[in-house]
């Protein structure tokens, strides 16, 4: 089995347990204690760590590739991975730093992922219709995009601790109809994305667009997770977990492949001088 | 014989990749250099390659080297230019850009005296020509508007005999703060620029070789390091190490900026500009 | 025949000008320039040189062109004539040394 291959196995093996799950234990119910987990206080997002850690490599990445080809393709992505890695990242401060209800913390990570999950969108629908294009202020876009990408996690946050924002969540009830329509869309959204990101891929057999799509996929299934399950520590909200962290380790794949074309490009010129 | 789609390739096989092929036919290419790049290396193989790989008869037309120079200094990349002109493959002309420009005024006999150039593309029937310096011949002209003239002239006079030429600029500063390639901004009446710069790369010099202009044709935008061997000039690979090459401070892209160009590169589709 | 390549030879060398003009015009083929031009190249004047470059022409070995408008003289070197005339020396020289 070669590396690919071998990598579809966990976005298989996460589907495949939604699945069951799915058939067997939906609608979730409250399961006993000893079946559930939750993580203790100060490590309750720890999982978010890792794809937090890959999306903004990746938005630095998408940054640097902007500067010197100021392609408009590259910024959309930068901000989007930007936007996804504050999706991972704002939650954990909030919990750290202030105290946030359940409510405050949903919308937050709902409202950010809608809108990285858009920008991925606008990427991909660009690049099925037209050609790309080239910025003609660069550094204007860049600036207005990824300071704009952190402006507007700044004003959901604050929109959620203002009590603007329309319910996510009530106590004592789950998640609302709202948050489940958020949710929804972000599914689609990532699924959409990570198709056309592999329709490229076959189209090049660059790898880094194979495991990127793998990593938006499994970002998909980790919403569906959510989406579909009801309590935290149950087996759904688990499985979302696992299915985020697999993506980080998808997006850290197509980040490793692109070390390994540097290096081995390197070693070629070495030898060959 | 040029190539069946009409390119002239110059049988340096990487440097033809850039040119996604070779030179449009009866272009004129600006080869911009500072002095000791290699302008002349290039010219000289451009036309020993087109002689022996491409059946091409060339012209070598010198204002600033006598033909002795030449011929000795192509020997030491092992072309024989005396036995090519003997089989009527090339012809070493060394005159004076005055004569060129009194050439160009009434040609064709009858109106005056002839080109020339003439006789020498008569005898030999030549597919390519380097001159070899255009920056002697501007200085036999009084203004830029002249001089634009002039060799407009010069190029239009190539053109209708047929002949894919190499023009051979020494300019004293390529990029950095200075904007047109040429001082006289005669580098829009070409169809082509090649660039030819020396860089110093951690303490020592380097070549770097850029096609700035393709007209008509897609070409490799990348910089190339290039050697001058004993046989000829080299490319090599391009600078993917560096940035800032031609504004002449080059610094060392890191690992990490070298993964961050790789990682966008697939993202980056084919680019209209906005 | 002999005589006449003896009299060609006498023509060729017959002053070190005609000597150094040889040497330029064999070391660089296609010099193509007014006698003003050749003159420098060579170190002389326009009238040191004049009346060699003339017998030059009259031998073949030269030839001249006008050029343009301004109808400016221009010399160069007539290969073929060159080479018979080389094969013609190498003939009378070959003869000698029988």
């Amino acid at each position: 089995m070669n590396p690919r291959q071998l990598g579809l196995l966990p976005i298989l093996f996460i589907s495949g347990a939604l699945v069951v799950l799915v058939s067997f234990f939906y609608p979730e119910t409250l399961l006993p204690k000893g079946l559930t987990y939750t993580l203790p206080a100060p490590f309750s997002y720890s999982y978010s760590y890792f794809p937090f850690l890959a999306a903004i490599v990746m938005s630095y990445f998408f940054a640097r590739g902007f500067v010197s080809s100021h392609s408009v393709s590259l910024a959309t992505l930068g901000v989007g991975s930007l936007v996804m890695g504050a999706g991972f990242l704002v939650p954990q401060i909030i919990v750290y730093l202030l105290p946030a209800s359940a409510n405050e913390l949903t919308g937050i990570s709902s409202l950010v992922f809608l809108f990285s999950g858009i920008l991925f969108t606008v990427f991909s629908t660009l690049r099925l219709v037209t050609s790309d294009r080239t910025a003609s202020r660069p550094i204007g876009l860049l600036v207005l995009g990824y300071a704009g990408g952190l402006v507007l996690v700044g004003l959901v946050t604050v929109s959620a601790a203002s009590n603007i924002l329309p319910p996510f969540f009530a106590p004592g009830k789950g998640p609302t109809l709202f948050r489940e329509e958020v949710l929804a869309v972000s599914i689609v959204l990532y699924t959409y994305s990570s198709l056309v990101i592999m329709r490229s891929y076959l189209g090049t057999r660059d790898d880094i667009l194979y495991w990127f799509s793998l990593g938006l996929a499994a970002t998909a299934l980790a919403f569906m997770g959510v989406l579909l399950g009801t309590f935290p520590g149950g087996p759904y909200s688990w499985l979302s977990r696992v299915s985020l962290v697999v993506g980080g380790f998808y997006f850290i794949a197509a980040l490793r492949i692109a070390y390994k074309a540097v290096d081995s490009s390197r070693n070629i010129r070495a030898t060959t001088a | 014989m040029t190539t069946a789609d009409n390119r002239v390739k110059t049988g340096i096989p990487e440097f033809d990749e850039m040119l996604s092929g070779g030179f449009l036919e009866r272009d004129a290419v600006m080869v911009a250099g500072t002095a000791g790049s290699g302008k002349t290396t290039l010219g000289l193989q451009y036309l020993v390659n087109g002689a022996t790989k491409y059946g091409d008869a060339g012209i070598y037309l010198t204002f600033e080297q006598m033909p002795e120079q030449l011929y000795r200094d192509a020997k030491s990349f092992g072309w024989d230019l005396r036995a090519l002109e003997e089989q009527d493959h090339l012809r070493v002309v060394c005159t004076s850009p005055e004569l060129i420009l009194a050439s160009g005024e009434g040609e064709g006999e009858g109106e005056g005296g002839e080109n020339l150039l003439d006789s020498v593309i008569k005898e030999i029937h030549p597919r390519r020509i380097v001159i070899d310096s255009m920056s002697h011949f501007a200085m036999y002209v009084d203004n830029e508007k002249d001089l634009r003239r002039e060799t407009y002239r010069l190029i239009m006079y190539l053109k209708t005999k047929g002949l894919s030429s190499l023009l051979l600029f020494e300019a004293p500063q390529l990029m950095g703060a200075v904007g047109s390639v040429t001082e006289t901004g005669t580098s829009f009446l070409v169809d082509c620029i090649l660039i030819m710069k020396p860089v110093e790369i951690e303490s020592s010099m380097r070549k770097v070789l850029a096609i700035l202009k393709l007209r008509g044709s897609d070409h490799d935008k990348n910089l190339r390091e290039y050697k001058i061997t004993s046989s000829g000039i080299v490319l090599g690979s391009p600078f993917s190490d560096y940035e800032g090459l031609m504004s002449g401070s080059p610094r060392k892209l890191t690992r990490m900026a070298m993964a961050a160009e790789r990682f966008s590169q697939p993202f980056a589709g084919k680019r209209k500009k906005d | 025949m002999s005589s006449e390549n003896e009299f060609l030879l006498q023509r060729l060398i017959s002053s070190e000008i005609k000597t150094d003009l040889l040497t330029l015009f064999h070391r660089n083929p296609g010099l193509v320039d007014t006698i003003t031009g050749i003159a420098l190249r060579i170190g002389r004047s326009d009238a040191e040189v004049a009346g060699d470059v003339k017998d030059f022409l009259d031998l073949g070995l030269l030839t001249k062109k006008t050029l343009g408008k301004t109808k400016m003289e221009v010399i160069q070197l007539n290969r073929s004539r060159d080479r018979e005339i080389q094969a013609s020396i190498e003939r009378y020289v070959t003869g000698l040394k029988k």
